[in-house]
């Protein structure tokens, strides 16, 4: 595989089929996937249940083997031990020795690089601290709760400071508070040159952190590409400003109808990823292409469903405990629950408001903050309407 | 090598952490708790010993081996099915190191589970030894029988084809060995082939039954070869402390060491005389010199307070069993021995009269030993006032010179160390089923190795296709040959090389054995499954899903 190393992981037409018993075939989990993931950025691997992530990633590190195709890792065999001393992996559960506490899981684990003690002792301690379970570390980890065993999972991918991260899922079961300092820590990580491959199905996480992105549907690749490539919607130009009163929108209005200059801030308004993906599974699933995962079935059961007036009743009851506004409309109890979901959102938002203001790992070059862009954008502003005299809280 | 320690530590508190450790310690010291209420045996100490010995580490090493079949073999599936597996596949470690650092934990853990148990069999057996003995010759069997180490030889063998020879020979020269024929061939419907092989056989059996038994009167003779001598002779002053005239015996005080080698029964040296120890205390021992010795002999001067040169010869044993024809009515088969170095002339005569069908051994002087290890020895059965008695048999394999080899505890380690390869192996099996088996599956194969290679030896005794048979015809019986042959290749014979019989027998087992043994049949077995463990877990795909 020389001709390949000049990707972290490079993978031509990867393709695996699982045989049952009888060695028929029964599913395509993947295929003909070709990826060539560079050092240094963070690859993003998408798509629903059953799509082919995890076995992807399974097939990278060597736990499964292609039936077809071939994947490469630094230039070697996924098998080859020699590469795996500079890889760090989170499996899609951690799965973990519930007999050991936290302290001797993360050195059972440093043993295995050979770390020497002094070493293995410090990482320990600071990763330990590092993903907040410091004053619980003497705890088995077969007692702790599923986020708490997935930070411990987190924190043993990283004992190594491998070159190459590989997450399947890192953020299912954790905090708003721990999401949010994973995706400080792939940020930072990515920032020192490392290399990291995270699946997620929390769309707002892969959009933050991800450099690039593949989307996949029954193992086959949708879309691949950078991730503002993506998203980007050509035709649409968007000027981002602090709130605007009535006479200064007039005036913006008409400035612009004068037009008598260039484009004031030229950025691609972005799509949301979450709408990219809903429209490429979609249109995969229009076309009726294959898959051997979960295929978005959505039609509520319909002994689940408030078709007897008791029934709706006792919906209804349930839902105005959660929302001022009980949903009047019958058929339209989803609607309900999508709008208990948008306040639940808000709620989240709330919680993580104000940590963000105490965070000491205030994420600098967070594409999704609109703080770094305001300087620029309020100097193209003052210009567009006049100077800081037609500031809209004055007139 | 650090991966594997990594590994194997890791299994080891694994292994320690579930618990198992505490079970078994628990259930041993119940089983240690109600042996001595079971421990009653034949009543005697050295049984209560033998017993100890033999319940305690027979228990131990099944226990054990069940635990680690089930370890080993659980060791590596837990971590698939519950996919653990990953973190640690995906760590730069080889699989064969996880594979052997597995296997290594658990035996360092069944070790440790092992020693623990040796160590307590041990102090019991040790505590048992300061109890009560029955009588003088059941202190001598704890301390010359049990705790010791002894190697034996067998008499040299009985030369059946000659003497079936003769006795065609002389059958022939009678005339009947024809008459014989004749109603043989009638027998067989006219084959003469079969006929004469039939009486053959039958002539062979009479020869080695009468060669291994003797009537009233008559007389056995054996030769030992390959006697090795072990110690030096102690001398020492011993001071005669009473005479008494009425049991025509001396009481000798003597210094604590002479003692310590001094056996009831055993030979000692008054004053140049060879003589037998007739009762063995802490302080003194009595001998009974014979009335010429002490009327004329070199014995006369020996008055109360007077001194005594003692020597105590380095010691053989010859152990042996008669059995009879017809049962005296007193179940006692009287007999004298006479013992001789064949280079020197030395000879040793003793009077006896032994149950019937019960082991009996004699202490006697190595000094009948000749340089090149040789002894004979010679057995006249007695026959009673009348002339009349029974004939009596001594089997070829019932009749055995031993000799100190080395010390109980040796051997007891030596046999604790057996153990240990018996418990290596199985955890290889494990190890090698777990490698690529589910877990129920793979405890079924792994248990249904420790009947067959226990009972490994008895599996090859009936399953011997029988040669008269002719070559196998049906699919059946080659299948199942095959399958023993493949059994008999990879299996050790347990059965064959367990250490409880040595060590309840006082048997000597040597490094050599050891390695023999142990190391060509367990280690060879051992290493060759670990590989196959390591290649098969090497090329599996470990994400695979196990049902
Ligand atoms: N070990 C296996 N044996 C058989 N089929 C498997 C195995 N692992 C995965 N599959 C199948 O392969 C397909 C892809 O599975 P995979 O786990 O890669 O999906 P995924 O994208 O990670 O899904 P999820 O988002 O639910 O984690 C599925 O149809 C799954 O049933
Ligand atoms: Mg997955």
């Amino acid at each position: 595989m020389a001709d390949d190393v000049q990707g972290v992981v490079v993978a031509r037409n990867l393709t695996k089929v699982f045989r049952d018993f009888w060695l028929r075939e029964k599913v395509t989990a993947v295929a003909g996937l070709d990826l060539d993931i560079r050092a240094g950025e963070v690859f993003g691997l998408l798509g629903p249940n059953g799509s082919g992530k995890s076995t992807t990633i399974k097939m990278i590190l060597g736990l499964l083997y292609p039936t077809r195709g071939r994947v490469a890792v630094f230039g070697r065999l996924p098998t080859d031990v020699r590469i795996k001393a500079d890889i760090g992996f989170l499996p899609e559960e951690s799965y973990l020795y519930p007999f050991l506490d936290a302290r001797e899981t993360l050195d059972f684990y440093g043993r295995l690089f050979r770390q020497p003690r002094r070493q293995r002792r410090r990482r320990v301690d600071m990763l330990l601290d590092m993903v907040g379970l410091g004053s619980v570390a003497y705890r088995r980890v077969g007692e702790y709760s599923k986020g708490m065993q997935r930070r411990i999972g987190l924190a043993q991918a990283l004992i190594n400071d491998p070159q190459l991260l590989i997450l399947d899922e890192p953020t299912s079961g954790m905090d708003p508070i721990g999401t949010r300092q994973f995706k400080d820590l792939i940020r930072t990580l990515a920032m020192r040159g490392k290399t990291v491959i995270l699946s997620s199905h929390l769309l707002a996480d892969v959009e933050d952190v991800c450099d690039r992105i593949c989307i996949l549907y029954g193992g086959r690749q949708r879309a691949l590409g950078r991730m503002d490539e993506l998203l980007s919607k050509e035709d649409f130009t968007q000027i981002t400003t602090e709130r605007l009163d009535e006479p200064s929108l007039e005036s913006l209005r008409r400035v612009l109808a004068a037009s008598g200059r260039e484009l004031l801030q030229v950025s691609a308004p972005r799509d949301k990823l979450e709408s990219l993906f809903l429209r490429i599974v979609q249109e995969a699933q229009e076309q009726r292409l294959s898959t051997g995962g979960a295929v978005s079935g959505g039609v509520i059961a319909e002994f689940l469903r408030p078709d007897r007036d008791q029934t709706h009743n006792v919906l209804a009851g349930l839902v105005s405990v959660a929302e001022a506004k009980a949903p009047t409309d019958t058929q339209e109890v989803a609607s309900s629950q999508a709008a208990a979901a948008q306040r639940k959102t808000e709620v989240l938002r709330d919680l993580v408001e104000p940590e963000k203001t105490t965070s000491a790992l205030q994420p600098q070059g967070d594409h999704k903050d609109a703080s770094p862009t305001k300087q620029p954008d309020r100097g193209l502003l003052d210009e567009l309407l006049g100077g800081p005299k037609n500031n809209p809280e004055k007139s | 090598m650090r991966g594997i320690w990594a590994i194997a530590r890791h299994t080891l508190s694994h292994c320690l952490r579930m618990k198992i450790a505490g079970a078994f310690v628990l259930m041993l010291l119940a089983i240690l708790a109600v042996l001595p209420m079971i421990l009653q045996g034949d009543g005697t100490l050295a049984g209560r010993i033998r017993t100890l010995l033999a319940y305690g580490m027979g228990v131990t090493g099944l226990l054990l081996s069940v635990v680690t079949l089930l370890l080993s073999v659980g060791v590596i599936t837990s971590d698939v099915r519950a996919k653990a597996i990953f973190t640690v596949a995906t760590k730069p470690l080889s699989r064969w190191k996880y594979v052997i650092g597995r296997w290594l934990g658990v035996v360092v853990f069944v070790g440790i589970l092992l020693v623990t148990s040796a160590v307590t069999i041990y102090a019991f057996a040790q505590h048992l030894r300061t109890g009560e003995a029955l009588n003088p010759s059941d202190r001598r069997a704890v301390e010359t029988e049990v705790f010791t180490a002894r190697r034996q030889v067998r008499p040299q063998p009985i030369d059946i084809d000659t003497l079936t020879e003769r006795k065609r020979r002389q059958l022939q020269d009678e005339g009947r060995y024809q008459e014989a024929m004749k109603a043989f061939v009638a027998q067989t419907g006219g084959d003469e082939q079969k006929a004469r092989s039939l009486l053959e056989e039958q002539i062979r059996s009479q020869v080695a039954g009468t060669a291994q038994s003797v009537g009233p009167g008559g007389v056995f003779l054996w030769q030992f070869n390959g006697i090795a001598v072990a110690g030096n002779k102690r001398t020492a002053k011993g001071q005669v402390t009473l005479v008494d005239e009425e049991t025509a015996s001396l009481r000798i005080l003597a210094d604590d060491e002479l003692l310590g080698s001094l056996v009831f029964g055993g030979p000692v040296r008054v004053n140049g005389v060879d003589l037998r120890v007739t009762r063995l205390e802490k302080e003194f021992f009595e001998v009974q010199p014979s009335a010429d010795d002490r009327a004329g002999g070199r014995l006369a001067s020996l008055v109360s307070g007077a001194e005594t040169d003692i020597v105590a010869d380095p010691t053989i044993q010859l152990s042996y069993k008669a059995a009879a024809s017809v049962n005296p009515t007193d179940k006692l088969l009287r007999s004298i021995w006479q013992l001789d170095n064949p280079a020197t002339g030395f000879r040793y005569m003793e009077l006896r009269s032994d149950p019937v069908a019960t082991p009996a051994t004699m202490t006697v002087s190595a000094r009948l030993v000749d340089p090149n290890g040789r002894m004979d020895a010679q057995y006249v059965n007695l026959p009673d006032s009348q002339g009349k008695g029974t004939s009596v048999t001594i089997l070829e394999n019932d009749i055995a010179v031993l000799f100190r080899m080395g010390s109980f505890e040796g051997t007891f380690i030596r046999g604790t160390v057996m153990i240990l390869l018996q418990l290596a192996f199985l955890a290889a099996v494990g190890v090698a089923a777990g490698s690529f088996l589910s877990f129920p599956v793979a405890c079924l194969v792994g248990l249904a190795t420790l009947p067959l290679s226990m009972a490994g030896g008895f599996l090859r005794e009936s399953l011997r296709l029988n040669p008269e048979s002719g070559p196998a015809t049906d699919a059946l019986t080659l299948v199942g040959a095959w399958i023993f042959r493949v059994v008999r290749v990879g299996l050790p014979d347990f059965a064959q090389t367990s250490p409880v019989d040595s060590l309840i027998n006082g048997m000597n087992i040597s490094w050599e054995y050891l390695a023999q043994a142990a190391l060509l049949t367990g280690v060879i077995r051992t290493l060759a499954i670990l590989v196959i463990a390591c290649l098969i877990f090497q090329r599996r795909e470990l994400a695979r899903v196990q049902v």
